[in-house]
């Protein structure tokens, strides 16, 4: 007798610690139903691409600061079994559409317990034949209840929330990108751009990227929040780009294709990201492409010096203006200006070292690690992921090309005063993509200094994107 | 995520997308240089302290009565005024400098500052 006690006991003890493991339920049922049949080897894979973005973030230097925080996150959550740790238990919830209240709420496998329903999850069609059985026994069981209305399933972490469901919060609340901005701001010093302001068109012409892609993207099978969320990659600013594709998750449209624009978000923040560090790649070949070796060679005229006044007086008129003219852009545009305005009034040093420095370090190390978090194998190993890669190096280089583009016509309009190259820094990589011009200006001139006449066009791209974001939220965020 | 969307429908959303995009992105931005440079033009091209100084000296000499054209062209007479007696003053300094100390080189020379003093003093 004492020795089947122990031995049942035992044995419980051994099965539930198999199934703690990552090894027996490395993913969650849900994604299993949805058609994710490559297993554990699926998140070998990822944890593989973890691998090589730490080594290139490491080693190549690649935008290091965000791209190690991002691939850390994505190899966490791919560790076989760690994303119910790290988000918490995944199930359903039933609600009584009536009177909100919740019928019932678990994992698959506890509600089937519960309902006296099968649990067989050998394979994805087993699982959803207990999923439709457990709707049916719900139902059953509110109208016994007497429920007041339609029994509405919803899936979702329901138990045991973790560290990535509380971090999540500061992007699914869209908090992160605009304090993100709000340290961009506090490092950004637009006095070129103030000194000559009509480099704001270039930053306004590198937005070609941005609806030319949405055009690519549309045709390509996704609906206008998703082809838009896709686009503002073309803007090379990682911030605006997860800031829109969570307005547009959030957005009325959007709420009906919640979980298609969860998936889209680490696909797009790591491609926006990964062309970000990519810039002195793609960028030069198309700068030489569209130029000739005489624009290459313009040296321009010295800028101006700005005083403080025009700095201070800078971020209150393009607040107020994009406050009026583009309300949808003001969380973005309001923080970046906020920012510099801590900087430029002088008076506050501690919040402007704040802003840039602590402020800017830790949201930039949450949203890395939770963006990576979200590259989950079941979620990010898709044809739609694909997709958004092609498509953002698309909507890069037609940003690139479109920049370029409009520079060429202002060195002639100007009577050859602009360097063309310049317009390459028009997409807002701050500051490589100014950077780049400047390299590239002195492979053909060693003494041609480009480098504080591309700030201006790199700055303008920071507002550009934030407007174009704010226009594609303005057309399809409602 | 599909889109229900005939190709047609897709090139018109398309389009206008990229139309309304671009025209509302360049027109945002172009108002904001119109506003820089107007911005320019007012921080470092207007006094402000003149004209507000001005304006207050014309309240205090006559606080009731409306500035005349008559006052105005009084003003510029005697700014004229004022003028020529710092150049002459200038002037006298130069040659007096020059006069005394004959192993001066005869170079450009720079006034570094004009002081006004009490008329009994003058």
């Amino acid at each position: 007798m004492l020795t089947s006690i122990i031995s049942v006991s035992l044995g419980e003890a051994f099965k539930n610690l198999w199934q703690t493991t990552g090894i027996a339920s490395p993913v969650p049922d849900y994604y299993v139903m949805n058609g994710y049949k490559m297993g554990i080897w699926g998140l070998f894979l990822m944890l593989l691409i973890a691998c090589l973005l730490v080594y290139l973030a490491i080693v190549k230097k690649f935008e290091p600061n965000l791209l190690l925080s991002i691939a850390f996150g994505m190899f966490l959550i791919n560790i076989p079994g760690a994303y119910a740790i790290l988000y918490g238990i995944s199930g359903y919830t039933f609600t009584d559409s009536g009177t909100n209240a919740v019928i019932a709420s678990g994992t698959l496998q506890q509600l089937c317990e519960t309902f006296n329903v099968v649990y067989n999850n050998v394979t994805p069609e087993s699982l959803n034949e207990s999923l439709r059985l457990l709707q049916e026994a719900v139902a059953a069981y509110g109208e016994r209840i007497g429920a007041m209305g339609e029994i509405i399933m919803s899936n979702g972490i329901v138990a045991e929330k973790g560290l990535f469901y509380y971090i999540y919060k500061g992007v699914d609340w869209v908090i992160f990108p605009p304090i993100i901005f709000l340290g961009i701001g506090a490092m950004t010093d637009f006095g070129p751009l103030i000194a000559n302001p009509k480099s704001l068109f270039l930053g306004a012409a590198a937005q070609l990227g941005i609806f030319a892609t949405f055009f690519g993207a549309l045709f390509l099978g996704f609906n206008e929040q998703a082809a838009s969320a896709i686009a503002i990659i073309g803007g090379a600013d990682g911030p605006t780009a997860i800031y829109l594709t969570q307005k547009m998750a959030n957005s009325t449209i959007g709420t009906q294709y919640m979980g298609n624009y969860m998936d889209l978000l680490p696909a797009i923040a790591i491609a926006a990201y990964s062309y970000m560090a990519l810039v002195p790649v793609i960028q030069p070949p198309i700068m030489k492409l569209l130029t000739t070796k005489k624009e290459r060679l313009i040296r321009m005229e010295q800028l101006r010096p700005v005083s403080k006044k025009e700095k201070i007086v800078f971020p209150i008129i393009v607040t107020a203006l994009t406050g009026i003219f583009l309300p949808a852009a003001v969380p973005l545009v309001g923080m970046l200006m906020l920012g510099n305005l801590i900087r430029e009034s002088g008076v506050v040093p501690r919040l402007s070292n704040t802003a840039q420095n602590e402020l800017l370090n830790i949201v930039t190390i949450f949203l890395g690690v939770i963006v990576g978090s979200k590259a989950f194998a079941p979620i990010f190993l898709s044809t739609s992921t694909l997709s958004i890669i092609l498509l953002g190096i698309i909507a890069f280089s037609f940003g690139t090309a479109g920049g370029v583009l409009l520079g060429k016509l202002m060195c002639k309009i100007s009577g050859g005063k602009i360097n063309p190259l310049i317009g390459s820094a028009g997409v807002s990589a701050v500051p490589m993509a100014a950077r780049v011009s400047q390299e590239v200006g002195r492979r053909e001139d060693p003494n041609n200094y480009l480098l504080m006449h591309a700030m201006g066009p790199n700055v303008a791209g920071v507002i550009g994107s934030a407007v174009a974001a704010g226009v594609l939220l303005s057309m399809f965020g409602n | 995520m599909l889109l229900a969307l005939t190709p047609l429908q897709k090139l018109s959303t398309g389009s206008v997308t990229f139309l309304i995009g671009m025209i509302i992105t360049f027109v945002v931005l172009a108002v904001l240089i119109g506003i820089i440079y107007l911005v320019n033009y007012l921080i470092n091209r207007v006094d402000f302290k003149k004209i507000f100084s001005k304006k207050n000296s014309a309240k205090k000499i006559d606080d009731v009565t409306e500035p005349s054209s008559d006052s105005v062209a009084e003003n510029i007479v005697v700014e004229e005024k004022i003028n020529s007696a710092k150049e002459e003053a200038i002037n006298a300094a130069v040659k007096e400098y020059l006069a005394k100390a004959d192993d001066v080189p005869h170079t450009r020379y720079k006034v570094i500052s004009v002081k006004k003093v009490a008329k009994e003093d003058a």
